[in-house]
């Protein structure tokens, strides 16, 4: 009699469709356990960066009242503002013997200056005295040239006359009025 | 034609079907309780962390530059006492008091020193503070506030043109920081100079209440 085998030949099918989605919630059970200590995590850090928080907190008190009452503070401070107004003192303050012989140089040999007017506007007016009116010619011709007209520029002339002196020679007066470059002024190292 | 239907129908899903269709079932509810989880409970903790974290750094930073500046001071305060010489240049640089006086008279000494015979002086400044006896400073001479305030005034003198340039210079270099506003310069009948200069000098003084 042949022999009849009762077990079934092949194991039963593993579905794809049975497998892939017992998998998938496997692996979101581990995700949301993941989530779940990583909350935790959260809420431990939290914690731990507050009491940082205060603990910096604290300490910046601590500072702020060590700082405040250290003695001579504010003497200490007080200089501070002290070098400060010095320091632009000192970035605005003007040498005007620098512009004296800057003067001199570009002015004619036979000119005499009887009155100077300077401010820190950049201008100046003068009262000049020269021999004759060809002087006056060659004192404004100078600042026509690029090795004199550096510093001094828009030189007018308020008006000239002659003025006759008692031992009957005369001079040419006139006032003048000219912008000077205010660089001439500021502080020079090389000058001192 | 007569058709005899069941009461009830047996789909007869094997066992395997039915499975597989709880684990599809577990599956998207786990996804959607993730998502929930994390979009509702985890993402704002995330985020309220790194503010927290954000805000220590900030406050860590402030403390470092409050530590800084401690030290810094502690360190000036130190170098206070060791500096008297500069801290007495300072005081004749810029002055913590309006002393009018002074000041006129140190261009009388600087006139007087080059041989220029000055004239008038006038120095003005801040009418309202005190010229003496301002108990409050005297006592806390640091510890009011201040800023930096201006004296001015003109002085006229007469000398040579030597004279006159010696006097501009010992202004432009005292240890007083002077500031010449305008130089008037005029000669006169005896062949010397009379000048005339506006000028100003800076005080840090004590505000005025």
């Amino acid at each position: 009699m042949a022999q009849i085998n009762l077990l079934k030949q092949t194991a039963p099918q593993r579905n794809l469709w049975t497998v892939i989605p017992k998998f998938f919630a496997s692996v979101l059970l581990v995700v949301l356990i993941i989530l779940v200590l990583y909350y935790g995590w959260l809420i431990i850090e939290s914690k731990k960066v507050a009491s940082n928080i205060i603990n910096v907190q604290a300490q910046i008190n601590e500072e702020k009242k060590i700082g405040l009452n250290m003695p001579k503070r504010d003497e200490v401070l007080v200089r501070q503002q002290q070098l400060q107004g010095i320091n632009e003192a000192v970035g605005n303050h003007l040498y005007w013997t620098q512009l004296l012989p800057e003067l001199a140089r570009v002015t004619l040999k036979s000119a005499s200056y009887s009155n100077i007017k300077v401010g820190t506007d950049g201008k100046i007016s003068m009262t000049v005295k020269v021999p004759t009116i060809g002087d006056l010619d060659k004192y404004l011709q100078v600042f026509d040239l690029p090795a004199f007209n550096k510093n001094f520029s828009d030189v007018r002339i308020g008006g000239y006359y002659k003025v006759q002196s008692e031992d009957n020679s005369s001079t040419i007066n006139f006032d003048v009025m000219m912008k000077y470059n205010p660089d001439v002024i500021q502080y020079k190292p090389d000058s001192e | 034609m007569n058709v005899n239907l069941p009461k009830s129908i047996n789909l007869n899903f094997s066992p395997q079907v039915r499975s597989s269709r709880n684990s599809v079932l577990e599956a998207v509810l786990l996804l959607v309780i993730c998502g929930l989880f994390y979009w509702f409970i985890i993402a704002p903790k995330m985020t309220a962390v790194a503010e927290q974290k954000n805000y220590l750094s900030q406050t860590q930073t402030e403390k470092d530059n409050i530590s800084g500046t401690v030290s810094d001071l502690k360190k000036m305060v130190g170098q206070l006492s060791a500096h008297t010489k500069e801290i007495s240049a300072l005081d004749e640089a810029m002055p913590l008091d309006a002393k009018v006086l002074r000041l006129r008279l140190l261009l009388e000494d600087l006139g007087q020193s080059v041989g220029l015979s000055v004239g008038n002086v006038n120095v003005t400044g801040n009418t309202d503070a005190p010229w003496a006896g301002d108990k409050a400073i005297l006592e806390n001479p640091y510890g009011v506030p201040r800023s930096v305030q201006r004296l001015s005034g003109t002085i006229s003198a007469q000398g040579n043109y030597g004279q006159v340039v010696a006097f501009l210079n010992k202004i432009e270099n005292s240890g007083r920081i002077i500031n010449i506003n305008s130089v008037n310069i005029d000669s006169s009948a005896d062949g010397n100079l009379n000048i005339l200069l506006t000028l100003d000098a800076s005080y840090l003084a004590p505000n005025t209440k």
